[in-house]
């Protein structure tokens, strides 16, 4: 009796999983990455909700991962396929076509890709995700109107510019302020204090320390942004002396802005991205919806509003 | 003997140099003690890592491993503090990891016989991914910490302005240098370093000093997590990648062959002091960031093509 | 009371190839011996089993009238007995100063291990003169190996066995790639022994050398002792002519 009921579970879940829609999901970053990781939290809760068979991949923020990853996933019988649109337009524009034909959906997050989207918008290619340049406009413009800057006061940024689609959102950051009459004084994250925050506090004391004048500092990394309180303690400047403005709520953020170390954070919701954007592909493909464009990145988080996602951020949501 | 003093006075002028250059171009930034606290907050980081790392390479090892090490151990630190609320219970569990994986790069390189560099290169790779698997990837903040004893003992401010962890580097580099000259496990290691067969032949256990090495690496990437942890009340997934190419480059400024056999403590400690406020110093000059490398480059090459000119001298 | 070392029906194999075959034999204190023959002949199989590189198959070994266990037989405890290996280029460290080639694995040091360098540094200093009779030439204890001469880094291995009161110096190849000069001052350190009553085993593939500083001639081939001789009884050309005749019959 036992056999039979174990045979006939086996032959459900086959049954079952074969009428699963498949789709393979690119979380961007590395394994164990914040920002990944919320992303895929977000793409396996979608799953779960909508019973679709989910697999995710990770791409290490390269380029050519992504790509290869997402060959690796036409080649596996997705239905479906989330990348990340970093390689750009052209690099995509013969594989999506190639998936297209096959029959196998495909959309972008995190960064779009707006010939591809105009294409296929039929197909049900969409975009999920923040525009970088954009974001950092609006975190720039946000920090200005709550500081109530003006013309000639100084700004810092601390960026990643040199990167090519990441770079934007510093790139964003930079013309608002100029725009509004702001000095800039831009700093490039080397590539250690990129990895290991930690050993950015010296420049950022000597940065401090040469120009004392500075109103407005705008970080467009997240993990720097979570030391601004250490950095501001080893500096020996208290919570109030500058207007500190960055990305991506860790722990360490949320205690930094809750004391007044940082005071804005720009939110590009990432878990909205990853559970959105494999609603949509699960939609087009069983109900053959066109692509949605989905612009996630309008939060903005300060100690008014961080008691309420504080305890959201511990699990991987926010 | 005497080219080695040469040598030490040469990579002391090599700060000098630099310091003066920052004085004279920025001076209200190098004549503010602020600037200096934040280097003695930051730089024992690299310095402990290179210090510890400097006998290994005068043994002609190598270890890529240690900033995966330092995840791991740093995520052991926080989330066993977060589980039992005892930093010593932390503080032992964080330094056995340290202990075994240091133990276990030992036994792959000298019972197995990999080459050091190819068996860290695995190992980092496993490390690392033990941290992810272990933390699921997310950040993990130890703020209370701050208030704790060991918080103090490490990484307090003594006086009120001392950061802690500069004496106890300090403290670790006399005393690496008088076990690696004046005792007679660091005349082992020389000599391992510097032939091998020989040491071997003259009755010196090449294999149990080089597995000490490798362990004595670990415990301290581990104890290094553990400062960084600390000061930063903050455990984070990528912890300790940005250190390896800045350890290496303190440790050839500072004159340590690559060929094994020779090298200074003194030379690493300056070397990583050098690397330390190299990044800084062009931000306060007003340079770009993108300086810094290419900034590092020079002063590396320098270093190192002084070093070699006083070894090609020393030779008959 | 005079003979040092005994060795007795000594084998060994190295897979199915037999490199010793019945070794026996006796060498007395402050006597020197060379070991002569071809490539192959089992010369340094011999060196390694007698120095604890490697061990016997089978064999009876007796040093200073007792009776050595083979099981627990290795470099250490031939060293412990009075055995030393001068390997050529190999028992020195070339970038580490004189003081700490004398002293390695044997410092001088306090109950915590810290190495008295005064101590070694003065020692060394006394060979450096007596032994090397390096004077006022800008070595010191503090010099690297490398400020030193090829002969001159044999003779600091060499002295290093004296002052440790070996009782057996064994000599692998010491004077091959040596300038002519250089070989002069290592025949001059072996004959030195003697004096200091040392016996020494020599292995060389130099026969004039061999007959200049030993007392006797072993020549082995294909791992057997083919004759014992002792220089009173044979003349340089003699022994030349007796090697060749031995390696033909076996060509």
């Amino acid at each position: 009796m036992k056999k039979i009921i174990f045979l006939v579970a086996i032959l459900a879940s086959t049954i079952f999983a074969s009428d699963k829609i498949k789709i393979y999901f690119d979380a961007g970053g590395s394994v164990g990455g914040n920002y990944a990781n919320i992303v895929a939290n977000g793409a396996k809760m979608a799953a779960k909700d909508l019973g679709v068979d989910l697999r995710i991949y990770y791409s290490d923020w390269s380029s050519s991962k992504m790509i290869n990853n997402f060959k690796k996933a036409i080649a596996s019988n997705a239905d479906a396929v989330a990348i990340m649109g970093h390689p750009g337009d052209n690099a995509f524009s013969l594989l999506v076509k190639k998936a297209i034909d096959d029959g196998i959906l495909v959309t972008t997050l995190d960064t779009p890709l707006p010939k591809l989207q105009s294409k296929y918008t039929a197909n049900g290619f969409g975009y999920v995700g923040t525009n970088n340049y954009t974001s950092g406009i609006a975190l720039a413009k946000e920090a200005v109107l709550r500081n109530k800057l003006k013309k000639g006061d100084i700004a810092m940024v601390w960026g990643l510019l040199s990167q090519p689609t990441r770079g934007l959102r510093a790139k964003g950051m930079i013309e608002e302020l100029e725009r509004d009459g702001i000095k800039v004084n831009y700093i490039e994250i080397s590539n250690e204090i990129n990895k290991d925050p930690v050993l950015g506090a010296s420049v950022f004391t000597a940065y401090i320390t040469k120009n004392p004048k500075t109103k407005l500092i705008l970080i467009d990394h997240g993990g720097l942004t979570a030391q601004m309180e250490n950095f501001s303690k080893i500096a020996n400047i208290s919570a109030d002396d500058y207007y500190i403005a960055g990305y991506s709520l860790s722990p360490a953020t949320i205690h930094a802005v809750e004391n007044n170390y940082v005071d804005l954070i720009g939110d590009g919701q990432p878990f909205l991205q990853g559970y959105l954007s494999v609603v949509q592909l699960a939609l087009s493909k069983r109900y053959g919806f066109s692509g949605l464009n989905i612009d996630t990145g309008a939060g903005f988080i300060d100690n008014k509003n961080i008691n309420i996602i504080a305890p959201l951020a511990k699990k991987g949501i926010r | 003997m005497k080219e080695k003093y040469i040598y030490q006075i040469s990579i002391l002028v090599i700060l000098f140099v630099i310091l003066t250059l920052f004085i004279t171009t920025v001076p209200e930034v190098f004549l503010q003690s602020r600037i200096y606290i934040s280097y003695l907050s930051i730089i024992p980081f690299s310095m402990i890592l290179a210090l510890s790392l400097t006998p290994l390479i005068i043994a002609k090892e190598i270890d890529l491993s240690f900033p995966s090490i330092m995840a791991v151990s740093g995520y052991i630190f926080a989330q066993s503090y977060l589980s039992f609320d005892n930093t010593f219970i932390a503080f032992f569990l964080c330094l056995g990891f340290g202990f075994f994986a240091g133990l276990f790069n030992g036994l792959i390189v000298v019972k197995i016989g990999v080459p050091s560099i190819i068996a860290t290169i695995g190992s980092q790779f496993l490390f690392r991914g033990l941290a992810m698997i272990l933390s699921g990837g997310t950040a993990l903040s130890i703020m209370e910490i701050k208030e704790s004893f060991i918080s103090d003992l490490f990484t307090g401010r003594w006086f009120g302005f001392f950061p802690a962890q500069s004496f106890w580097v300090i403290l670790f580099a006399v005393l690496i240098w008088f076990i690696l000259f004046k005792h007679k496990f660091g005349n082992s290691v020389l000599f391992i370093g510097d032939n091998k067969k020989a040491a071997n032949m003259m009755g010196i256990n090449t294999d149990k000093t080089r597995i000490i090495l490798f362990i004595q690496m670990g415990i301290m990437s581990s104890f290094c997590a553990v400062l960084l942890t600390l000061e930063m009340a903050n455990w984070w997934p990528t912890n300790g990648e940005g250190y390896l190419l800045l350890v290496f480059a303190s440790i050839f400024i500072g004159g340590t062959s690559v060929f094994g056999g020779s090298g200074t403590i003194f030379g690493t400690f300056i070397g990583a002091i050098i690397i330390g406020i190299i990044e800084s110093g062009i931000i306060a000059m007003g340079l770009d960031g993108f300086y810094t490398r290419f900034i590092y480059g020079v002063i590396i090459l320098i270093a190192v093509c002084v070093h070699a000119k006083i070894l090609n001298k020393g030779k008959v | 009371m005079n003979e040092i070392l005994n060795l007795k029906n000594a084998f060994k194999t190295y897979g199915k190839t037999q490199v010793l075959k019945d070794i026996n034999f006796k060498l007395n204190k402050s006597e020197v011996i060379s070991l002569l023959g071809d490539n192959g002949a089992g010369k340094s199989t011999l060196i390694k089993c007698l120095s604890g590189l490697e061990k016997f198959d089978k064999a009876e070994l007796i040093i200073n009238e007792k009776k050595v266990n083979l099981k627990n037989y290795d470099i250490k405890n031939a060293r412990d007995l009075g055995f030393e290996t001068v390997y050529q280029e190999s028992s020195v460290g070339l970038e580490q100063e004189i003081f700490r080639n004398i002293f390695l694995g044997r410092e001088i040091t306090n109950t915590f291990g810290f190495i008295n360098i005064k101590k070694e540094q003065e020692v060394s200093m006394h060979l450096l003169q007596n032994f090397l009779g390096l004077r006022g030439v800008g070595i010191n204890p503090n010099s690297k190996v490398s400020s030193l001469s090829g002969g001159e880094r044999q003779g600091l291995a060499i002295a290093r066995a004296i002052y440790f009161d070996s009782k057996v110096i064994i000599l692998d190849e010491p004077t091959t790639a040596l300038a002519i000069k250089e070989v002069g001052k290592v025949l001059n350190f072996i004959k030195t022994l003697q004096e200091h009553e040392k016996s020494c085993i020599l292995i060389t593939h130099n026969i004039s050398h061999a007959y200049e500083v030993s007392n006797r001639f072993i020549i082995l081939e294909r791992g057997e002792i083919k004759a014992d001789i002792k220089k009173d009884d044979i003349s340089l050309i003699e022994l030349q002519s007796k090697l060749l005749t031995i390696q033909n019959e076996y060509q």
